[in-house]
């Protein structure tokens, strides 16, 4: 009876803590909107290093895991669809099968997924791990904007690794799903490749594209504020699982306004 | 340096590939061609009997292009996938039919590309035609012989339906035969009746006669008399 | 012309996260070096981080160049931070960046100079500091005094009108920061550079400061230059020289 009785206080408590933190991200953001007033008087050559260490890890480090997993996605998509579709008059099919379920959906929520998973993780302890080595501190000492020099590099970098391992999912994924399907019909692979662009619409791209940049920028601006927020080393572990998941959920969110957005 | 060099190689090729591609994606969807003057197109065919890699592809007898590559298909049935090259400033549109034929008697064959009446979307780089007619020397003797096979077969059974029906037709005229009969029978039957029925319509005439004299003489006794009996 | 670099006006702070502060009042040439000192816990570390602008929970005033510093706004915060230095015993060196790059950052984040330009001078540092052997490894394989010198090297490479060296002595060996001291010394006698030094060993830096300010519980207890230093009968110094629990301050 207590525990019913103490429920909407509980509920009310755990919705203002929740409102409480989006607040506390919303001035975070805004915080990192203000810095580009130091644009110009960054130099930079600064974050360029950074753009490409960050742009490696995230993305090229990356590329055997996305390669793989994009084959295997497209294959399991293809022996579905085969097994479960008619045996004749499914050329047609294949391409347009691919550019719905992969490219439109999978293709870049896998990806973020998968740099959620290993950057995103990496970039939150990393920051964490520094704001407890005081090198955070000793860089706003030295008049360097930390939101600047730490967070939008990142973003960049994200925004240009996902987009490209995007592209190379979707690609590596219609590769995959091209050979199984050959082995139950036959497309000649100029045909399929014309079913595919057929079926890519500027539309996709467009979506794919904007899910780039909106991915590219959540990932990195949501695991810095967890990252940023750790205040001792007992933290840390607690803060990077706190970036994962809550990167995770956002991510699927977002995906699907943008496919309702798109395609609803 | 060295390391920071080598970094950004990989990480310039790893951007600059997929927009690379992408930009390629984006030109062919505008409908841009980086292939020059000429474009490649499927025709899917059922036999090379008669189209050979170099057969001549026209339009309204204007030659556009060749035929570059024939490649056998297995599935789900054998047929074969031709390559057309033809000519990019050649407009055709992609429901447009593809026809196989003799130029003359002992001429080569020829591809005759025929645009549809409804022009649809373009024809572009690797589209397939799906429909064509197929039109050859072989193909006529071969559609002659089996038109003559089916007429053959068509007497043959005109033939059998006649030898079954011929006891019907018998049976037929020998009803026929036996209601003509049956209606000269009646007629005679009924000659007398009609005589008789003419001499009583005679009867009455010349009673009516009589009755219309006596009314002309006397029309007021005729009146009020009434009958005579 | 008035030649104070920094002064602190009345500076109080009494909240429960920091150490308090009672009415600091201090003020700091352009050219002169100090040397705070006090037992743990006194209020030197509230200090600096009101003096680094890193938090502004007080009351009182603090000038650099006769400008408060909650004044400033985004752009003038971040100049003024370009003209100090800070050194810290944790060192706060950039663990992804090589020793060479921990040093060249501020230059390529603030300066104009060209890339050349930053190498040359990041390699006379480099060859100052004796870390040439180690220039191009990171953090974690550096020594105390290697790291010690990457930092100091970072701090004073834009040449700060203020350096600031926070309790980066203890644990060292003075062998192995020689040649960081021989620097130090060479920056304390420059006549248009201050320092400001925080340890716990004051009698250390005798030779290279010309003023030493003993903060206890949140007061400043000792005031004084060299020969004061020396001489001064005060009974928190004496104390805190003799490191006896007997006296006025209670130490735990």
């Amino acid at each position: 009876m207590q525990m019913l009785l103490s429920l909407p206080f509980t509920v009310g408590k755990k919705a203002l803590k929740i409102w409480a933190g989006i607040g506390d991200f919303g001035r975070y953001c805004l915080s990192i909107a203000l810095s580009f007033k130091s644009l110009r008087y960054l130099r930079f050559r600064s974050l360029y290093v950074i753009v490409i260490n960050q742009t490696r890890f995230t993305g090229i480090d990356a590329l055997n895991f996305v390669v793989l997993i994009a084959l295997i996605i497209g294959a399991t998509v293809i022996i579905q669809a085969t097994t479960n579709l008619p045996k004749f008059g499914t050329e047609g099919f294949i391409g347009n099968l691919l550019v719905i379920i992969v490219a439109r959906e999978l293709g870049p929520l896998i990806t973020a997924l998968i740099v959620i998973s290993r950057s995103g993780s990496a970039i939150a302890a990393e920051i964490s791990t520094q704001k407890q080595n005081q090198e955070i501190l000793s860089m706003e000492i030295m008049g360097i904007d930390t939101r600047l020099y730490i967070v939008f590099p990142r973003i960049l970098a994200s925004i240009l690794s996902i987009f490209s391992l995007i592209m190379i999912f979707d690609l590596t994924a219609f590769i995959g799903g091209y050979v199984i399907a050959r082995s139950t019909v036959y497309i000649a692979p100029e045909a399929f490749l014309q079913t595919l662009v057929d079926a890519f619409s500027l539309k996709d791209l467009l979506a794919t594209l904007i899910k780039s940049i909106i991915y590219g920028t959540l990932v990195p601006l949501i695991c810095c504020y967890y990252g940023f927020k750790a205040s001792s080393k007992f933290e840390v572990p607690i803060f990077v699982s706190r970036a994962v998941i809550r990167t995770l959920f956002t991510i699927i969110v977002v995906n699907v306004v943008i496919s309702i957005l798109f395609y609803f | 340096m060295k390391q920071i060099s080598k970094n950004e190689l990989r990480v310039g090729l790893f951007i600059l590939i997929p927009a690379g591609l992408l930009f390629l994606f984006i030109m062919f969807k505008l409908g841009y061609s980086i292939a020059g003057s000429t474009k490649d197109i499927y025709l899917k065919i059922d036999s090379i009997t008669s189209v050979k890699e170099g057969t001549q592809i026209m339009v309204k007898g204007y030659p556009i292009g060749r035929v570059v590559d024939i490649e056998p298909v297995y599935k789900p049935a054998l047929h074969f996938l031709a390559t057309l090259r033809i000519n990019n400033e050649i407009e055709l549109y992609e429901n447009c039919s593809a026809v196989i034929q003799n130029q003359n008697i002992i001429g080569d064959p020829i591809i005759e590309l025929r645009n549809p009446d409804k022009k649809g979307a373009l024809l572009r780089e690797h589209d397939v035609i799906e429909g064509f007619e197929y039109v050859n020397l072989e193909a006529i003797l071969q559609d002659v012989h089996m038109l003559l096979t089916n007429l053959t077969g068509t007497v043959d059974v005109v033939k059998q339906i006649a030898l079954e029906s011929r006891h019907n037709v018998r049976t037929l005229l020998a009803d026929l035969s036996a209601s003509v009969a049956t209606v000269n029978r009646v007629l005679e039957d009924s000659q007398k009746d009609i005589l008789a029925i003419l001499g009583s319509f005679r009867v009455t005439a010349k009673t009516m006669s009589e009755i219309a004299d006596e009314l002309k003489k006397h029309p007021i006794k005729f009146l009020t008399q009434g009958k005579k009996d | 012309m008035d030649d104070t670099l920094l002064s602190i006006e009345h500076l109080s702070c009494d909240i429960g996260s920091h150490d308090p502060l009672v009415d600091i009042n201090i003020s700091l040439a352009r050219g002169e070096n100090a040397v705070f000192f006090g037992p743990e816990n006194s209020g030197i570390e509230t200090l600096m981080l009101f003096l680094l602008d890193i938090d502004d929970r007080y009351e009182g005033v603090i000038r650099y160049k006769n400008t408060d510093i909650r004044e400033f706004d985004y752009i003038g915060k971040h100049n003024y931070r370009r003209e100090i230095g800070y050194v810290h015993g944790m060192y706060g060196l950039i663990s992804n960046m090589s020793v060479e790059d921990n040093i060249s950052l501020p230059l390529e984040y603030h300066s104009t100079m060209s890339q050349k330009e930053i190498k040359r001078l990041v390699d006379r540092l480099i060859y100052e500091l004796n870390l040439d052997y180690c220039k191009k490894l990171r953090p974690v394989d550096l020594s105390n005094s290697e790291a010690l010198r990457t930092s100091y090297a970072r701090a004073i490479v834009m040449d700060p009108e203020l350096l600031i060296v926070k309790h980066a002595f203890e644990g060292q060996s003075p062998l192995n920061i020689r040649s960081f001291m021989d620097n130090l010394k060479e920056r304390a006698s420059r006549k248009d550079k201050s320092l400001i030094i925080v340890t716990y060993e004051p009698e250390k830096f005798i030779d290279f400061s010309d003023r030493f300010i003993m903060i206890f519980n949140g007061r400043v207890v000792f005031d004084g230059n060299r020969e004061s230093y020396l001489d001064s009968e005060n009974r928190y110094l004496v104390q805190y020289k003799e490191g006896s629990p007997a006296g006025p301050m209670a130490i735990l």
